[in-house]
This record gives C-alpha cells, structure tokens and sequence, in this order.
C-alpha cells in the first residue's frame, strides 16, 4: 500500500468502514432476495443469508485490516486501551481529569489574558516603532508637555518619522435626542497618520483641518457611530453640536480602534486647531499627550537623546517670562507598548507565576498518583513482557495512556479557559487595558497543546520509565506485595514535600496580598462613603457661558434636591475624591519667605458649598465650616486639612493665618485667611498618601468645566433618578454624567487590588486543594502497601489510637517538610511582589506564620482519612492474605 | 504469507477470471458465477471473498465503482484493470505448472 493510500485511508476511515458496511449490506439483500424467489420464508431467506457469510463484523474486521495502516492501529488500540484501563479505575481518573482540566484551565485562563494584554500587537501600523514623549518637570515631579514643546520635537527631530498629539476634552452633545456627555479627544493634524489608523467610514482629518481657520470637523468613535446614528451609512457629511458648535462627522473610526491611552475612550476626535506658537505665553496653549513615530533601526536612547537635544536648544532660547518653570526639565520616552502595558505587567507576570505553580502542583501529583499506579500495576506489566510485549510497546502504551489523560484534562482546561475569558470581558475590569480583548485565540490554542504536551509526556514518563525497568521474573514472582521498595516511597514523599513547598510560596503570596488588602480597608478614606449619591454636572464652555446663570442652575438644582424627603444634605464640589485633582495652585504665605518665581509650591485647590463637608462627613477638626456669607464680595477664606496645617505651620495655630496665589501679571492678589481646618481625606485612592489641601468656597470661585454634585442620601436609586429628572426639567439640554455612588467609586478604586487578590487567592486554594489531595493519595497508598505491617502490629497489641497516630504521624511530617522548604523558597520569591503590597513587608511574619500553620492543618487533615482507613484493618485479613 | 500463497492465489485467480469473463460485476455476482460455472463443484466461502477483493483492490488489480444492479439496488461493481489482465495472465500460466506438477506426481504414485 502506497503511502499517500495510507494516509488517505486514514482521513477516510469511517467513509471506508461505511462503503463496506454497504457492500456487505447489498450483498446480503441480494442473497435473501434469491432465497425468497427460490420459496424461502422471508426469515429463512434473511437467516440462510446471514449464515452463508459468517459473522458480517468478523469480515468487516479482518477486511479493514487490509486498509487501515498498522501502526495506526496500534497507536488507536494504545489510546483504546489506555481509556479501559482509565475507565477502570474510575477513583483515579476523574481525579487525574479534574487536577489536569483545572491546572490547565487556569494556566491557559491566565496566559489568555496575558496573550491580549501583553503579547499582542498594539493595533497600530508598526506598533514597535511607536513611542510617548514627554517633557519631565522637576518642580511639578511630572511630565507635562505643552504644544509648544510639541512643534519642536516634531519639527526639529532628525530621528521621528511622525509624530502626533492630543488633550482630553469632553463635550456635551446635544441637539436631536438625549443630550449627553461625551468623552472626547483633540488631537493634532498629524495623529492618526502617526498612529497608522485609518477610517472605518469616510476619512480621518488632515493637517489642513487643524487651523483655528479651518471648518470644524470630527472623527468619531464606532460605538457613538452604533448608539446615535444607528450605524447609518449616511453619519459622514451629517452635522453633530458640540458644546451647541456645529461640527461635521468625517469619519467613523472601525471598532477595533483602540485610543493610546488607556484612561481615555473619546467617542469624538476634533482637530486640537491651535494658532502657531510665538514663542511667548500670548497664545493659547494646551497640555498635551505626544505620540512619535521613530524611524526604523533607531533605539529608543538614541530618540531620547535627540529629543532631549532638541528641547534644551528651545528652552534656551524661550522667553524670560516662564522663569524657573522649565526649569531642570528633561525629555523622556517609553515605548507606547510599555506605556500601555507597563503598569500591569508585574501583577499578571505575578499571577502568572503563581498559576505556574499551580500547574507544576498539579504535574507532581499526577506523576505521583501515576507511579503509585505502576507499582501496583508492575506485576500485570511483567506477565505481559513475560508474554512477549516487547519494552518499547509497553512505555509507548504507557504514555499514550498519559497523552488520553492530560488530553481529557485539556479539553476541560481549554473550556475553563473560554469561560474565564467570557467572564473577564463581561466584568469589564478596569483593572486589566483592553480587556474587551480578552479572547481565546490560535496562540492560547498551540499553548495549551504545548503545556499539555510537555506535562503529559514529562509526568507520564516517569512512573513508565520507573516500570519499564522493572525485571518480569521478580515482580511476578513478588505477588501483589510488591512493595518495590523503600526507594519508590521516598520518590513519592519527595514529589509531595516539593507540592506542599510549592503550595506554601503560593499561599505566602496571597496571604501577603490578603494581609495588604485588610491594611488598605482599614485606611480611613477621611469621609463616610455610605450613602452618597455622585452626579457630574459639565458646563458646556459656549451655553451657560456666564457664571452667574451657571450658580442659579446649582441651585435650583441643590433646593429641589434638598426638598425630597430622603435627602439629608446637597454638596458640591469641583473636584471629587478617587479622582485626580481638577486644580492646583501655587501659593505664597504670609510672613514667609517669598519662593523664587517658579519655584513656589503647588497645592491642590478643592472648590465646594457649604454642605459639601457635611454631605460627605468630613470632620472639621477646628475653626468653622464655609456658611452663605462667604459670598464673592466679602473677605477670600479658605479651609485646609491637617497635613496643610502640619506642612506649613508646623507647631502653629493655622487659623486666621492668610496665604495667596500670586498672578503672573497686574497687581498683587488678595490675602486668603484660612477660617478652619477639616480631617484628611485620601483624595487620590486609599493607598496614596494625603497631599497639602486647601478648600475654597465654590461662590467665591469661577466653576470651569463643571461640578459634581455629592449627595447624602438614604435611598440612592430614587434620589438618582429624580436627580435626572429635576436637571431635564431646569434645561434640557444639559447631561448628567457620572452618576454613581461613592461606595462603587471606591469598589472601583481598589479593582486592580482585588483582582490581583482574588486571583492569587483562588490560585492558592487550588494549589492546597491540589496539594492535599496528593498527601492523601500517598498515605492512602501507603496504608494500603503496609496492612499487613498494620496487621502485625494490632496482632502484637497495638490500639487503633496508635495506628492512627502512625499514619497522622507521617502526614505531620510530610506536611511540616513542606512548609519549612516553602517558607524558604517563599522568602526568596514574594520580594518580587513588594511593588504590589500596601504597607505590607513581603517578609511579614505573620502571614507566614499563619499560612503554615494553615499548611500544616490542611496536610494533617488529608491524612485523617487513610489513618481512619488504616486502624479498620483486621489483623485477620491482613495477616491471612500473605 | 508463504504457506497460504497458494490458497490465497486460488481464490484470486477465480475472482480474476471471473472479471476477465464477465467484464463487471459485484460481489454476490462473483459467488454465483463461480459456483455457475464450476457446476456448484467450487464454493467460495462469502466471508473471506471480501477481504480478497479489497486485497486485489489494493494492489490495483482490480477498481471499483458504485452503480446500480440489475434489479435496480446499489451494488459495488468490480473490474479488471490492465495490471490485472497482466497477473491473470501470470496466475494463470502458474496455476496451469501447479495443476501439471501435480498431475504428473499422482500419476507417478
């Protein structure tokens, strides 16, 4: 037989067993047809048919044995029988199954994620050559880059092929239907050439549309193109109102557009439309993002350091209005990739590790489990070497067994990983970019048959090998006590030692990330986060231009608020908490010494109602709250908080102390007298520390973007919605954005946390699962192979306490074993999770204390069962069955 | 393989006849024409005519092809190839030395 006829049968074989059967089939029809016409009864007939041939599966047999290659055969007959033999220790396998479908699954759930995350391509032309700039200022300990220092590295760098910039900018779209608040984006002429992204629908804009002059265009965003034009072909060339200015849609962007900022998904692009820089302030500027596109074969050092060349020949010849601002600052760059991905790569590299050591668990206990097997199964495998079975088709059938095993526990796995992936998007982790993403592909596919491979080969090879060594005449002449030894027991004590050490690091790591999470709960955030309602009123920059139409609207809004019976108190504020500051500002005190220009110190400017202390149950800690006659024509007061008051008044009463904001031209402004002084509040996250505050009163303020309202309420749903309701009836063109409570913020605020957290934990479980399903199985066996030693034992007088006590013995050692050797690898390994503990030592005592102790509970606790199971042997039995 | 070369080599050569006679034909045609033919003094045991002619098949004596029968049921319908004709031929002319080597042994006995 050819080969290609081989391996065409071999692709056919149920269409060749079918051609036959109905060969056969015809045959036998044929025949019964004859047999009817020569008188037969029917049943004869059929009867007389059948007997003429024989036994039709016999022939179908010896038939197909012509076609179907042998070693096919026997590689099927392999897999057949490795499933009987599976099939008939049923125990054995649906453990087996289990640990191999959930290592594998979690490993591939895992690599799954950081496939999408980390592994692919950004959706870019040549994402590799993609890079951020930005310009890094000492005094502000943070990159800004304004569009000035923009057009130089863009025009001035010999090393960009491109290079493009954009600025958040929301707007409220309004016009035909709901309004809403968009996110949105304004970009430069030359952002999406740099990017490499191109229309879904019509086109993205040119550098011609990006001049104060040009027609205003935007690009938007395929879901805003599916939610507000119905996907109409007809969208580009259609005019949309943004902050009521006309604008013509231009393109649609194609939906796996993904923005190079993960904080940002605008669903409008306009042109940024700036006028050329003067080289002086008297233009208006904007802080940008910046986007390069490096030319090919150039490192990302050698960009920095031509852009940085750049800036310092531009700073150089600047303006002396700027002063000191510039002063000291240095250009820097980072592959957009590790800008993206970059603050999640060391947690996902952490899980990754720990759910490699859930697989390298898993792995030890099957080969445990298998070995266990092999020895019992040494004798079968003698008498079939003694038979004639040559070595090799005994380890070649051992291992098919394995390969049937893992693949079993594969296909779990890839469903565990699918299902994982599902329950990742649907959850919409904040924590994880692009987690819409998140899907299996080829690569978790050709991974998963990698791990599945490699560990059914790795892990079935040992106990095959242990039993291809064996000699037949011993181990049959050894009966079915063949013990095999003191060698093979320490073998599986040391593959169990080396699971629970494993377990142990793991079970370190999540106690530690345990331990970090309860610090972080117990942080007081400085206000009550109960019961609060959070809505975001954004003031369109063209309609309610004034500041006085803008404070009636507030408060109609606050009175008709106040007025619904579960509302206890209406605050403002223009800067929420669990959110970056909206202001800072650089201050000067009073009977200080005078900074510098440009060197004065920033401080993050809040600007509320009265209420707002109250609303969110901020203590004030001394002096008084803002009240109605802190109005824009009487004296400027402020509050601070305590760190304000420990930084720049340490030792002092703060109260009555006044400081200013100096103003870069005209005369100098007036004093601020700080009238009281409030709790700190963890404005930025429950793990950031509590900068300087100072507190304004909103009616002495200028409200620019917009304001959140916070309101204390004791039913959030209906407060919610006749909070929509009252904003729609005062105008209804105006959005609420936002609206959530500030339970959830700060839920959302500690999701990357909890992420890390639950999936080290759950990690962690299984490996104790996992590990302690492997003790019991060992002593399990271990019982087994010395009843008869038990036998002796009770004969001599031995209680079933102390049999007990023997096999608990053993547990307690092994599990002690494994908890030494892991609290020693997990010392060398969890100081590579410090950067994601919160006031947590990845030393901390206690939490290695209490995870061994953990350990060793659960290890003594596997053992429970065998010792049970080891003081029932009757010394009878036992004895008799030599 | 050696020692049932002949008795294979029989059955071959009935069911190459057969086909080099009759042009087509399908398995229970093959029986009934042999058994015929031999005036009922052959029987070709169904069970093993199967696994021969996929054997022939194989070795590209013969081909294959479904078509309806006679009385209009489908039957698979064997044929000769050029290969075939050429190892009739042969086992033919080997059959005729076996037949003539054994007339002459029992005539000498």
């Amino acid at each position: 037989m050819s080969i290609f006829n081989r391996f065409a049968n071999l692709f056919h074989s149920s269409r060749l067993d079918h051609d036959l059967e109905e060969e056969l089939h015809s045959h036998l029809e044929m025949r019964a047809q004859d047999n009817l016409s020569s008188g037969m009864s029917k049943e004869d007939a059929e009867l007389d048919a059948r007997r003429r041939f024989g036994n039709a599966a016999l022939i179908k047999e010896s038939t197909r044995a012509q076609r179907i290659v042998l070693w096919l055969e026997t590689v099927l007959q392999d897999a057949h029988f490795g499933l009987r033999t599976l099939r008939r220790s049923p125990g054995f396998t649906a453990v087996a199954v289990l640990t191999v479908a959930l290592t594998i699954g979690a490993t591939a759930a895992v690599f799954t994620v950081i496939n999408s995350v980390l592994l692919r391509p950004l959706p870019y032309e040549n994402p590799g050559r993609l890079i951020t700039i930005g310009t890094f200022m000492p005094r502000e300990n943070s990159e800004v880059t304004a569009t000035p220092q923009y057009g130089v590295y863009k025009s001035k760098s010999r090393i960009l092929e491109d290079a493009g910039a954009y600025s958040p900018q929301n707007f409220n779209l309004s016009g035909a239907g709901d309004p809403e608040r968009l996110e949105g984006v304004v970009a430069t002429g030359s952002f999406f050439t740099t990017l490499g992204v191109h229309a879904h629908r019509g086109r993205t804009f040119t550098p011609e549309e990006d001049r104060p002059e040009a027609e205003k265009v935007a690009v938007i965003s395929h879901s805003l193109w599916q939610r507000h034009f119905n996907s109409d072909n007809g969208a580009v060339g259609k005019t949309i109102l943004l902050d009521s200015v006309p604008y013509m849609v231009i393109g649609v962007l194609p939906q796996s557009f993904r923005f190079p900022d993960l904080n940002l998904q605008p669903d409008v692009i306009v042109p940024a439309a700036l006028p050329p820089f003067k080289g002086d302030d008297s233009q208006p500027m904007l802080i940008v993002n910046v986007v390069g596109r490096i030319k090919p074969g150039v490192s990302l050092e050698q960009a920095r350091s031509d852009l940085d060349n750049v800036l310092q020949q531009f700073l150089a010849g600047l303006h002396s209005k700027f002063g000191h601002f510039f002063d000291g600052a240095s250009t820097r760059t980072r592959l957009l990739h590790t800008d993206l991905v970059g603050g999640v790569r060391r947690p996902l590299l952490v899980i990754m590790a720990a759910v490699g050591f859930v697989l390298l668990i898993g792995c030890l206990n099957i080969a445990s489990l298998q070995l266990a097997r092999a020895v019992q199964r040494s004798q079968e495998v003698g008498v079939r070497s003694a038979l004639g079975a040559g070595k090799l088709r005994l380890l070649r059938q051992l291992i098919t067994e394995n390969l049937v095993l893992s693949a079993c526990g594969a296909l779990g796995g890839l469903l565990i990983a699918a299902v994982a992936a599902g329950l990742l998007r649907a959850a919409q982790l904040s924590a994880l970019p692009h987690v819409a993403d998140i899907r299996v592909d080829y690569r978790v596919l050709g991974f998963i048959v990698l791990i599945t491979v490699a560990s059914g080969l790795f892990f079935g090879l040992a106990p095959a090998l242990w039993v291809n060594r064996s000699n037949p005449a011993e181990t049959i002449g050894k009966g079915n006590r063949s013990t095999a030894g003191a060698g093979h027991r320490r073998l599986r004590n040391l593959l169990v030692v080396a699971e629970l050490a494993v377990a142990m690091v793991l079970l370190a790591g999540a106690g530690l990330l345990v331990h970090s999470f309860s610090r972080l709960l117990a942080v007081d955030p400085g206000f009550d986060f109960h019961n609060v309602l959070t809505a975001r009123i954004s003031f369109p920059l063209t309609t309610l231009r004034e500041q006085a139409p803008r404070f009636t609207f507030l408060d109609q809004v606050t009175q008709e608020l106040r007025a619904l019976p579960s509302v206890e108190s209406v605050g403002i504020t223009n800067s929420l908490p669990l959110l970056p500051y909206e202001n800072s500002m650089s201050i000067t005190i009073e009977g200080k010494p005078v900074p510098p220009k440009g060197m004065a110190s920033f401080v993050p400017l809040l600007e509320v109602n009265p209420d707002y202390f109250h609303a969110m149950k901020i203590s004030i800690l001394g002096g008084r709250s803002f009240n109605a006659s802190d109005r824009p024509g009487s004296g400027p007061v402020a509050i601070v908080n305590q760190t304000f008051v420990r930084r720049y008044f340490p030792g002092e009463d703060a109260l009555g102390k006044r400081f200013r904001v100096p103003a870069p031209v005209g005369p100098p402004p007036t004093w601020i007298t700080i009238v009281g002084i409030v709790a700190d509040v963890h404005h930025l996250g429950l793990a950031q520390n509590v900068s300087p505050e100072v507190y304004s009163p909103l009616a002495q303020s200028r409200i620019y973007d917009g304001v959140t309202f916070v309101v204390r309420t004791s039913e959030l749903e209906s407060t919610s919605s006749a909070l929509r309701r009252v904003v729609a009836k005062l105008d209804s063109n105006q959005p609420v954005s936002d609206l959530t409570s500030m339970e959830q913020k700060l839920s959302a605020s500690l999701s990357a946390r909890r992420f890390n957290m639950v999936a080290l934990g759950a990690f962690a479980l299984l490996a104790l699962v996992l590990s302690a399903v492997g003790i019991f199985g060992v002593l399990s066996y271990s019982v087994a192979q010395r009843s008869h030693e038990i036998g002796v034992r009770m004969a001599l007088g031995s209680d079933r306490g102390r049999v007990i006590k023997l096999v608990l013995r053993e547990a307690a050692w092994l599990s002690l074993m494994g908890a030494f050797c892991g609290v020693a690898a997990a010392l060398a390994l969890t100081r590579f999770m410090s950067s994601l503990l919160y006031r947590t030592s990845a030393f901390d005592p206690l939490t290695i204390i209490c995870v061994s102790a953990l350990l060793i509970a659960v290890g003594i606790l596997a053992g429970y069962l065998p010792a049970h199971r080891a003081s029932r042997v009757d010394p009878i039995i036992a004895l008799r069955a030599e | 393989m050696a020692k049932n070369d002949q008795l294979l080599g029989t059955l071959d050569l009935l069911v190459l006849k057969t086909l080099s006679h009759v042009g087509s034909m399908h398995g229970y045609g093959i029986v009934l024409h042999i058994q015929r033919v031999s005036d009922d003094l052959l029987r070709v045991e169904e069970g093993s005519l199967y696994p021969a002619l996929h054997r022939i098949e194989e070795a590209g004596w013969i081909t294959s092809e479904w078509r309806a029968s006679e009385n209009n049921r489908r039957a698979k319908y064997y044929k000769l190839t050029a290969k075939g004709r050429k190892q009739l031929a042969r086992a033919e002319a080997s059959w005729q030395r076996v037949v003539r080597g054994v007339g002459s042994l029992l005539k000498m006995a």
